[in-house]
């Protein structure tokens, strides 16, 4: 790791205590710095449960969740060849979505709901089924077709569970659909921190040792295989890594778009190109710019908070614009 | 021969009769009449209405309790009391307005709530030039309001009188007797993913202070907030309404939040309760019922039936 790389993982490093600990001071009761901190070191009582039960697993949920969709970002743009590739703009998100709510309104009944990210999973998975579907030979040749053809998988999901709600007709299933769909860390708990970070585990690593492919395949096709790649293998395999992490991460939380847009261009900024750079800082990057947003949305729309999902959309449109006209040759 | 022309003349006699009879309540009275609605829209009556769509429950409910049933001509999917409702013709409300579906029973009113329906839908009944009325309760007043206004619209007005009445004592003497009581804090699930509770604007607020409770969501100025795990524990309710009919409706709220069942004053002394939500949700008649045994429910020892039929 060269020291540039390693001072900024080591700042980010610090600062995921910092903003857990951050997170920990934010919410409904209002507890001193001192207090918190007296919680962390000698839990006891409701203000523990508040902080140990209620706030730490929302931090960290929201800090794992944006360190899955960076690395959703990072793969799924390698896979396509595009930098406006997001799991968001792509119809992984709208995919995985529609997977969990078929779950959640009781249409497809198999497994506890515990069982939700398989669900999300396979619906990621079926978007970027359908995705490669339509896009494959463009994938090598015109990786801007990828792009629309995604944007008219995600507005295909987005559809369907459009038409779950529109016939849905139990006012709570109803009421579940719209709130998952903003995105939000409102219930995160222990069990959907710990799948989360499992999961998180690892496609990290399985990432970063695939980083040396990942640089090979971003040439292209014909670089790639004249370089002993057989890419049709690596883009397989990266289809499933890449459902896995996005289904993972936001079944439990709802659709949060952009983050795997945004974090990705901002470390290739700090970093240069290279995927094993990126890989180790990206995510950590991506996990502290999520949990900031939370704190921030809790912050501004107490005590509810607005949902994140809202908040990162707020910001990543303007940044997919500057993206789209900033390239001066087609997208 | 002569008896049979006057037999004809008898028989158009009696026929012009009913003509003239049935363009006396067409036309009758023929005296232009405003109301403005609660969510500020002003419409003109030309006579009493003769087919009335209602789209809410809760306004049904009163078009029957005001004994003015023979003016409708249509009623929303949803309604469903009194039973005798079934008889009429139902409106598609749900997933969404059937606005031709009411255009063809040319009513010369339309009934809404803006608790059900976005005001915008006015836009469209003002193309047809169809009056649309919204009512919208933030009080067990504005149920009484709404009563007495349908009343004056439909030409029941002394029987809208007499029940707002009847209805306004036994409410008054549900909260003469509930103020002196100890003032738990209670807090009404409307929704349990997210929890969506009755917060400090709507008429369930009132509801719970006039049944000797504290909400306690009253400081959120919103009629159905959202809230978040943390704030249901920091608002730490003693007891627990939940308007519903399904079955283990509470094991599944724990069983989401087990945090909240575990550490909540209701849970830990069992005071949770589910109580028929037409008595609870549907601003109507059955309110000041609902409002009974809501208080029974708070405060175990009071018999409702000595509120809604006991003397004073």
């Amino acid at each position: 790791m060269n020291p540039s790389l390693l001072w900024k993982v080591l700042l980010l490093l610090l600062a995921v205590p910092a903003v857990v600990f951050w997170g920990m001071n934010v919410g409904s009761f209002e507890y001193s710095v001192g207090e918190v901190w007296q919680m962390v070191i000698a839990p006891e009582g409701l203000p523990a449960v508040v902080v140990r039960d209620l706030r730490l697993p929302r931090v960290l949920l929201a800090m794992g969740s944006g360190a899955l969709l960076t690395l959703g970002g990072f793969l799924m743009q390698a896979l396509v060849r595009n930098p406006l590739a997001d799991p968001y703009i792509m119809g992984l998100s709208a995919g995985a979505g529609f997977g969990a709510n078929l779950r959640l309104v009781g249409l497809i009944v198999i497994g506890p709901l515990a069982a939700l990210p398989a669900y999300a999973f396979g619906g990621a998975l079926l978007s970027l089924l359908l995705l490669f579907g339509l896009a494959y030979r463009a994938l090598s040749r015109d990786p801007g077709r990828v792009i629309i053809a995604g944007v008219a998988v995600s507005s295909f999901f987005v559809a369907l569970t459009s038409f779950l709600i529109y016939t849905t007709e139990d006012a709570e299933d109803l009421r579940a659909i719209i709130h998952w769909s903003f995105g939000s860390f409102n219930y995160a708990n222990w069990d959907s921190v710990a799948v989360t970070l499992v999961l998180l585990g690892l496609f990290w690593v399985l990432s970063i040792l695939l980083a040396p492919r990942l640089d090979v395949l971003s040439l292209g096709d014909r670089q790639a295989g004249s370089l002993g790649m057989e890419s049709g293998k690596m883009k397989l395999i990266l289809l499933i890594v890449t459902s896995l992490a996005v289904g993972g991460s936001i079944a439990y939380t709802g659709p949060v778009g952009f983050v795997g847009l945004m974090i990705p261009h901002f470390s290739r900024s700090l970093n240069g190109g290279l995927h094993r750079t990126n890989l180790i800082f990206g995510p950590l990057l991506g996990a502290v710019f999520l949990a900031v947003c939370d704190i921030t949305s809790q912050l501004v729309y107490p005590p509810v908070g607005l949902p994140v999902g809202i908040l990162t959309a707020m910001m990543g449109v303007p940044f997919f614009l500057y993206l789209l006209f900033r390239s001066r040759h087609r997208i | 021969m002569r008896k049979i022309w006057l037999l004809w003349v008898l028989a158009g006699f009696l026929v012009g009769c009913g003509g003239n009879n049935q363009q006396m309540i067409e036309d009758a009275p023929l005296i232009s009449r405003s109301y403005t609605d609660d969510v500020g829209r002003t419409i003109t009556l030309k006579r009493t209405p003769q087919k009335v769509v209602s789209l809410a429950p809760s306004t049904t409910e009163m078009i029957f309790a005001l004994g003015a049933e023979k003016s409708l001509v249509a009623r929303s999917e949803a309604c469903d009391w009194p039973p005798e409702v079934e008889d009429f013709p139902a409106v598609v409300t749900y997933p969404e307005l059937d606005l031709p579906g009411i255009v063809e029973f040319e009513p010369d009113l339309v009934i809404a709530t803006d608790e059900i329906f976005d005001v915008q839908v006015g836009d469209f009944f003002d193309r047809y030039k169809i009056p649309l009325y919204f009512q919208s309760y933030e009080s067990i007043d504005d149920v009484f309001r709404n009563m007495t206004a349908l009343g004056d619209m439909l030409d029941r007005k002394k029987a809208a009188e007499t029940l707002v009445d009847s209805l306004r004592r036994i409410e008054e003497r549900i909260a003469d007797t509930m103020a002196i009581q100890a003032k738990y804090s209670s807090m009404i699930i409307v929704g349990v993913k997210p929890i969506i509770v009755a917060g400090g604007k709507g008429y369930l607020n009132d509801m719970l202070t006039k049944a000797g409770s504290k909400n306690a969501f009253a400081q959120i100025d919103a009629k159905y907030p959202v809230v978040t795990p943390e704030a249901v524990l920091q608002a730490a309710p003693e007891v627990i309404i939940i308007p519903s009919n399904q079955q283990n409706i509470y094991q599944d709220f724990a069983s989401e939040y087990p945090i909240l069942h575990l550490n909540m004053p209701a849970s830990q002394t069992n005071r949770i309760y589910q109580i028929e939500p037409d008595l609870l949700l549907r601003p109507g008649p059955r309110t000041v019922e609902g409002l009974a045994y809501l208080a029974r429910t708070i405060h175990a020892r009071f018999n409702p039936d000595e509120f809604l039929y006991g003397t004073e």
